[in-house]
């Protein structure tokens, strides 16, 4: 059978009007087609705090949205340690060393290739030596993530060239380093 | 034809499309088995909930549930929502068993009990049932979809300080569900939606004399067609979206007509510039007389639901027909439109998204591709056979499992030819629940138990529309015709809404 509604019946038609925005919200809220401008989910914001391995679509929309940006940084807050504080005061000058907790940074310039910077971390303590990945974030909540390759009591060294980003936030010391749990 | 163009085209008016994605992404966040991490049922109650603006008693049980996720263990309140683990009552048992068994509970006050986890505050006494975790759980995945992490952490845990006290987990619960109220007052719009309905009455009115209308599948096509021609910013550009209101529409009709509406007549002149769900309108209101109510739903639900009765393409192409109940047996063939030519334009939306280039927004716009009806309506046949040989493999766990407590002597027993055909199908089917070790788990025995008269509704149900639908072909231009017919129709309108390549 099919629905009838008599259009004449002005009580059933307000009473249809009455229901059909709760009726209709429902409907649609409970579809399951995907809407039309998609973000990632918080769930997924928060399992990639502790995955190692960097999502460009994850990325992407958070580069794009600052609120986005705002829940992963407090996730990072709530969700790692901190390793490389940001400096109370931070110097314009370049330095070749960042002092951390339980770690330091080191950037030596290569001999072999002059365009190029190795950034040595040192694990001053045995129970960071494990870290695996590294959140540098700035002022404005953007949040890089770095993955290391780590052995157990080993530093971690990373050859970089002179003008890469990674390199300029990694020695910025206003952007606070924090690590993995 | 300029992607930029069809980009355009793919904004939907009515909620906002934030709230569509919050519910989106609350609804299918994925458990790590790969299955839904909410069952159909939860999300179905916390959308009503959040309609009908009737969500503060969750909240309340929500921030207590927080109380107790802080206390029973290291990780904080999120390690238990986002385990990973499909939320259900028997997870949260499970969990919270985990969670005290590694060193107990963090602070005093609180009891495990059959049913749940009772804390003792200083000004009195709050139970949690695990019967209602997987709904708050749903409810803290929507908080931080739309209230975001930051502002839900934060209230969080200023409750958590010092959270001796309901008082204070009330006083938190209020400032929860004030900030959802903010954040639905501009995401939520029912004004838009009233639209909605004015546009539809407003066409069946012109298509007819203003009396009786009987509203059929060539009506709810017709509809989407003027839409289409009427503006270029209408909201029902998605043939889906024109549909979805109808079902809409037809509900709202027959709750007018129900107990409900006669007992709470309409308030003729209500303020509709407070610009809300009238809020005398009850998630109760939202379940109508003599509702069909979906198998699925008593299939997503404890205990069935630890059994895999279907897998999930069986589960997406019964949906609709159960979920829509009569309106799917009225509108066969708009169920078959929403289904082949609906998901269609949901590609274009998606390619138009994604930036494709004018020759692939064109050729998804030919319909090529596009399943024909006879195969569709084939695919959904041959579930019938499936579902049938799901419940003869259940059949025989209970059979197994009653034959336990008569009979100790299993190997004289005499198998009739019945019971060798569910033996068969037991052993063909290879799911959750289906295993040896389902014979003697209580749990999944009851399972089985339960889920067997919901999957015999849905045999049903799916014989009843294959026959309307099969019945589609029995008239001319027969069925053949009538999907080419579609063809042209849908082509010609994607065309008209996507641009067409030169």
């Amino acid at each position: 059978m099919k629905p009838k509604i008599d259009l004449g019946d002005l009580q059933a038609v307000q009473e249809a009007r009455r229901l059909f925005a709760a009726f209709h919200a429902v409907e649609q809220l409970t579809a399951n087609d995907a809407p039309a401008v998609m973000r990632p989910s918080f769930s997924r914001l928060y399992a990639y705090v502790g995955e190692t391995k960097i999502d460009a679509e994850i990325e992407t929309a958070l580069a794009a949205d600052a609120r986005l940006r705002e829940d992963y940084r407090r996730l990072i807050e709530k969700f790692s340690l901190p390793f490389v504080p940001r400096a109370l005061a931070a110097d314009s000058g370049t330095e070749s060393l960042r002092e951390g907790i339980g770690c330091r940074l080191r950037f030596v310039p290569s001999t072999a290739e002059p365009s190029q910077t190795y950034v040595i971390i040192e694990f001053i303590e045995p129970a960071t030596a494990t870290t695996s990945t590294l959140f540098l974030c700035d002022r404005f909540n953007n949040c890089h993530k770095v993955s290391l390759t780590a052995e157990q009591g080993e530093n971690v060294q990373l050859l970089l060239d002179n003008d890469s980003d990674l390199l300029a936030r990694l020695m910025d010391k206003d952007i606070e380093i924090r690590r993995s749990l | 034809m300029d992607a930029q163009d069809a980009r355009r085209h793919v904004i939907e008016a009515g909620l906002s499309n934030e709230l569509q994605v919050a519910f989106y992404n609350a609804g299918e966040a994925t458990a790590a088995d790969g299955g839904l991490m909410f069952s159909r049922v939860v999300s179905r109650d916390l959308a009503k909930a959040v309609t009908c603006r009737t969500y503060t008693s969750l909240v309340l049980q929500l921030c207590h549930l927080v109380n107790i996720a802080d206390a029973a263990g290291d990780g904080g309140w999120e390690a238990l929502f986002f385990s990973g683990d499909r939320a259900a009552s028997r997870t949260f048992r499970r969990l919270f068993g985990e969670r005290l068994a590694v060193r107990g509970w963090r602070r005093t006050g609180f009891d495990v009990t059959n049913v749940g986890i009772t804390i003792t505050y200083e000004d009195g006494e709050f139970q949690v049932p695990y019967s209602r975790m997987p709904v708050l759980a749903a409810l803290i995945y929507l908080l931080l979809e739309t209230v975001g992490f930051v502002e839900v952490d934060e209230i969080l845990s200023n409750m958590l300080k010092n959270s001796t006290r309901k008082h204070t987990v009330s006083e938190t619960a209020n400032r929860m569900s004030s900030r959802l109220y903010d954040y639905l007052s501009t995401h939520l719009r029912p004004k838009q939606e009233q639209a909605k309905f004015e546009q539809i009455v407003s066409f069946l009115k012109a298509k007819t004399d203003g009396g009786e209308v009987e509203i059929d599948d060539a009506m709810i096509l017709g509809f989407w067609q003027d839409q289409i021609q009427l503006n270029d910013n209408n909201d029902f550009k998605q043939y889906r979206s024109a549909l979805r209101a109808f079902v809409a529409f037809a509900q709202a009709i027959e709750g007018g007509r129900s107990k409900i509406a006669v007992t709470r007549p309409a308030a003729i002149g209500e303020d509709r510039a407070a610009g809300e769900i009238s809020p005398d309108i009850l998630p109760e209101d939202l379940e109508l007389e003599d509702d069909w109510q979906s198998p699925l739903i008593e299939l997503d639900s404890e205990p069935a639901s630890a059994i895999r009765f279907l897998n999930q393409q069986e589960r997406k192409d019964l949906t609709l027909i159960m979920d829509w109940g009569p309106l799917a047996l009225s509108w066969p063939l708009s169920l078959l439109r929403h289904e082949t030519f609906g998901f269609t334009q949901s590609r274009l939306t998606q390619a138009a998204r994604a930036g494709a280039d004018g020759a692939e927004i064109t050729r998804i716009a030919s319909c090529a591709d596009t399943e024909n009806f006879a195969t569709r309506i084939a695919r959904i046949s041959e579930l019938h056979g499936r579902v049938l040989e799901t419940l003869k493999a259940s059949a025989w766990i209970l059979r197994q499992e009653s034959g336990k407590q008569e009979a100790e002597h299993e190997d004289d027993e005499v198998i009739d030819s019945k019971a060798m055909e569910a033996r068969r199908a037991f052993k063909k089917l290879n799911r959750q629940g289906f295993s040896e070790d389902a014979l003697g788990a209580p749990d999944l025995v009851a399972g089985h138990r339960a889920g067997v008269s919901p999957m015999l509704r849905l045999r049903d149900r799916l014989d009843q529309w294959c026959n309307k639908a099969h019945a589609l072909g029995d008239v001319p231009p027969g069925l053949g015709k009538l999907f080419e017919k579609d063809t042209i129709c849908f082509r010609d309108e994607f065309h008209r809404l996507y641009g067409e390549s030169s």
